[in-house]
């Protein structure tokens, strides 16, 4: 199941009613229980393409198969909000969507909206509260009291009480400290390989990438210019016109390579660069 | 959300672009006065013809700002029926009987029910919604039986002409504000108004101050505008959908709007202060400019024009000149 675009486009209106073509005939499945990141440049189509994956867009040409939903919507009378409940879609900057009395309620505030009663509303936000990591005790403060490391969690406990079946981040490590990032990503990849949920995230970070993701799309001028794993990805012909760094880990292995004769081997992060120096050295 | 137009600054460089900003502050303010002098419906059209004009040849995309008035048309629809109402006087256009009957009652709820079911899905939902009002009144005029009450209903040709006057004013006055704020960059109308106020500093009047605040509530209008997008966008995620929930459950939604609207607004409102506090801005102090402002010919034409315009209106109003 999972998503499935269809030669989906998207136009904004742009100031002088000209239309600006953020999205070009994208076809693409995301398929449960993968690990995508989305890499590209400013501007290159990555939100728009994320806020289509749970109905908050509605493609100007084409179609997104969401699940068992086809959007635009066939039927009238089907609710779109459901659907949203299957995706859920955690912003940049989430912390800014916080608005109840108390960090409890704020968590409560999604799965209520999707029509569960009190009670199981808080049995779920409770247990996402505590995914995320947070503490019992800091349940009941205002959630503006509270760092913004800690404000993010609350956030993405906000949509993890929902339930849904797939996550989209856009950019969920940007302004954190490299500490509160690492935390992070490893939340993302225990919500992965412990409770099987798909993870689709934006990021600029090359080093998140090729440690977590399964696959990789890059993004350009309103296209998909890559879709495969990173193994691929460095080695392409095309790398240099996809504006991406390499990891550094990877770039560690390249200049080893060049300047001790160390015989090149790709590696994506700091532990397999050292593991690998150590079988070279040992030899 | 896209389609409030207010506060917005559109690139171009047509002749309005190369205005002096205390030359269109002054004119904004004589086309306003003359808008409010003109005595009939004749001069007002002409007025509104010259302005129509005027707007085409800045070369701003005309159909944008006139979508961008779309939040007056129930204004305007309302006065015009007020107007079309009370005016009985001039010579007679039409007079129908017009019937509220069992009849054109269920219609029209039938009709305003069928409205706000399609509403979605028109395309030129204000064409759709004049249409609706007008043939609120043709049931009214056909469908007698069952009749409860009767009245005449007829319209007079001053009716017209004064609905008219007024809607024409109120339009120009529309396009000539939408017009200063779309050509002027929010730094040039700031030191334009700040320029023109000059005079009331005498009697202490915080000119700077003023003029800093109206500049820094324009420009962040459509800020705010896409925070709030934003957030609901956010919150939409979150299971919020204003078109389908209940009325109760909605209020309690819009609390998750406001909420981090203000917030953001209030933290917006700080780091700008703090900003401008680094870039050197105190309050009342002495400030040189970058730019400085001189009149061209262009704009002593246009100042002319303007206040040869508004002296023929109020010879006209006086009664020294008699037009048609």
């Amino acid at each position: 199941m999972g998503i499935q675009f269809n030669q989906v486009s998207y136009f904004y209106r742009g100031v002088k009613n000209e239309s600006y073509e953020a999205l070009n005939q994208i076809t693409l499945a995301i398929n449960d229980h993968e690990f995508v990141a989305i890499c590209g440049q400013t501007g290159s189509g990555k939100t728009t393409l994320v806020q289509h994956m749970n109905a908050l867009l509605m493609p100007t040409k084409g179609e997104v198969q969401i699940y068992e939903h086809t959007i635009p919507l066939k039927n009238k009378k089907t609710l779109i909000g459901p659907i949203r409940k299957k995706v859920g879609l955690v912003f940049q900057f989430p912390e800014y969507q916080l608005f109840e009395e108390t960090i409890l309620k704020d968590i409560m505030f999604g799965p209520k909206n999707f029509g569960l009663s009190d009670k199981e509303a808080e049995q779920k936000a409770r247990n996402a509260a505590k995914l995320v990591g947070l503490d019992e005790e800091i349940l009941q403060k205002s959630p503006f009291r509270i760092s913004g490391g800690q404000m993010r969690r609350v956030a993405i406990a906000g949509i993890l009480a929902m339930e849904p079946d797939m996550l989209v981040l856009d950019e969920p490590t940007r302004g954190l400290d490299p500490k509160g990032s690492d935390e992070m990503m490893a939340l993302f990849n225990e919500l992965h390989v412990t409770y099987h949920k798909t993870i689709v995230l934006i990021t600029h970070d090359m080093d998140i990438v090729s440690r977590y993701a399964k696959r990789i799309l890059v993004m350009d001028k309103g296209k998909v210019k890559f879709d495969g794993t990173r193994e691929i990805l460095f080695l392409t012909d095309e790398f240099e016109k996809l504006h991406l760094a390499k990891p550094n880990a990877y770039r560690m292995m390249e200049h080893l390579n060049k300047t001790l004769n160390i015989p090149f081997k790709q590696v994506f992060t700091e532990e397999e660069l050292l593991t690998y120096l150590k079988e070279v050295y040992h030899e | 959300m896209n389609n409030v137009t207010i506060g917005q600054y559109i690139h171009g460089d047509s002749w309005i672009y190369k205005m002096d900003p205390r030359a269109k502050i002054i004119a904004l303010v004589l086309g306003l006065v003359i808008t409010f002098l003109v005595p009939s419906f004749e001069i007002m059209a002409i007025l509104l013809g010259l302005v129509l004009i005027m707007v085409i040849s800045t070369g701003l995309p005309f159909m944008r700002m006139i979508r961008g008035m779309k939040a007056l048309l129930f204004l305007l629809t309302f006065t015009f029926i007020l107007q079309i109402f009370n005016i009985k006087t001039g010579t007679q256009l039409i007079q129908t009987n017009m019937y509220l009957s069992v009849s054109s009652i269920a219609a029209i709820i039938a009709l305003i029910i069928l409205y706000n079911l399609v509403k979605k899905r028109i395309k030129f939902r204000s064409i759709a919604f004049l249409s609706v009002v007008v043939i609120i009144f043709v049931l009214q005029a056909y469908l007698p039986f069952g009749q409860l009450m009767k009245y005449e209903f007829s319209i007079y040709s001053d009716g017209l002409f004064r609905t008219g006057f007024l809607l024409f004013r109120i339009f120009i006055v529309v396009l000539l504000s939408s017009l200063l704020t779309f050509t002027t960059m929010t730094t040039d109308l700031n030191n334009g108004l700040e320029s023109v106020m000059k005079p009331l500093k005498v009697i202490r009047f915080p000119v700077a101050e003023i003029s800093m605040m109206l500049s820094l509530t324009l420009r962040f209008i459509p800020t705010l505008m896409e925070e709030t997008s934003k957030i609901m966008k956010a919150q939409a995620s979150r299971g919020v959908e204003f078109s389908e929930s209940t009325l109760k459950k909605k209020i309690g939604q819009i609390i998750s709007l406001l909420i981090p609207i203000f917030i953001i607004s209030f933290k917006r409102a700080e780091d700008l202060a703090n900003a401008m506090e680094a870039r050197g801005y105190v309050i009342g102090d002495k400030r040189t400019k970058i730019d400085i402002m001189r009149f061209a010919w262009l704009d002593i034409v246009t100042l002319c024009l303007l206040a040869g315009l508004l002296s023929l209106v109020i010879l006209l109003n006086t009664g020294v000149i008699h037009a048609f």
